[in-house]
């Protein structure tokens, strides 16, 4: 499954959304958000989904790992605000899923992401194909491509 | 990304990297994986770009402008655990107007745990919009460009 004709920075695109707080501490000698935590807020997009124990993803002796992140910087978050955070499933593979994330400020879009994420044997450490529970939670999470 | 050989870049070789600087991994730097946090190799990739863009002894952002981050790719390759530390090697790929990619790779020994590219733009302080590099700044840069080191071991 792959959607195409995605709109990164509209909020219409995601499927699920989590709020993060910006911490003083996020920010850099520069008065603004350091890059970094740009990637500890996609990840708590992420593992909303990926480990909400309400629906769990993992089967028993799996967890899941990165491979990828592209990250784009469209603009700057500042302390003191709040970051929401959209998360949506691009495509599903076989033992790999590829997730876009929006990190919005109100109305503006700060950053978009994708990253692939694996689903690893926890003794093998080697890659495991998706049960067809977590193949379909995932595709239910499908983002929402834009009209045309 | 690291299969980018066209030109002899080999982003998984210590080889190609000109700027080199070490990061003690942290405890706290763990998840409950085990391992180092995702978003931790971000942090080192920032240890190892700062004493190169805003080294005191040889300035790069010219006064009333300052460099930021406008675009990250990273590929995990290998995991990285606690005890231990990261030697993160830097190199310059590619110098336009007023942005620069800087390449990058995280080693634990001989092991190449990622490699990452980022975008880097020079903007002016007050108005936040990129501005060109002025020669100076080109040529530092210039001077860390990545080494190339011929074909692809991999």
């Amino acid at each position: 499954m792959t959607v195409e004709g995605l709109a990164y920075t509209s909020r219409d695109t995601y499927a699920r959304w989590t709020r993060d707080v910006i911490r003083y501490a996020d920010t850099d000698r520069q008065g603004h958000v350091n890059n970094a935590v740009f990637s500890t807020f996609l990840e708590t997009g992420r593992v909303d989904i990926l480990y909400n124990p309400e629906m769990p993803l993992a089967p028993e002796g799996a967890a899941w790992v990165i491979a990828r992140l592209a990250l784009d910087f469209r603009a700057e978050l500042r302390w003191p605000g709040a970051v929401d955070i959209g998360t949506a499933v691009k495509k599903v593979g076989n033992s790999s899923v590829t997730l876009v994330q929006g990190l919005f400020d109100g109305d503006v879009c700060a950053a978009t992401a994708e990253t692939v994420i694996v689903l690893m044997d926890e003794a093998t450490r080697k890659s495991r194909p998706f049960p067809d529970y977590t193949r379909n939670t995932l595709m239910s999470l499908a983002c929402h491509a834009a009209a045309t | 990304m690291p299969k980018d050989n066209t030109d002899g870049l080999n982003a998984t070789r210590r080889e190609t990297y000109v700027r080199w600087n070490r990061d003690l991994v942290r405890y706290g730097d763990t998840d409950r994986q085990g391992h180092v946090n995702n978003a931790v190799f971000s942090a080192f990739l920032d240890t190892g770009r700062v004493p190169l863009f805003f080294d005191p002894d040889r300035p790069l952002a010219p006064e009333g402008t300052t460099f930021v981050v406008a675009g990250l790719t990273i590929d995990f390759r290998a995991e990285i655990t606690w005890p231990g530390q990261v030697d993160i090697g830097t190199a310059i790929k590619r110098i336009g107007n007023s942005s620069v990619t800087v390449i990058q790779g995280l080693f634990t020994g001989d092991i190449c745990a990622a490699v990452a590219e980022t975008t880097v733009v020079l903007i002016d302080n007050a108005t936040r919009r990129p501005l060109p590099f002025p020669q100076s700044t080109r040529d530092g840069l210039a001077a860390m460009s990545y080494r190339p080191t011929g074909r692809s071991q991999g």
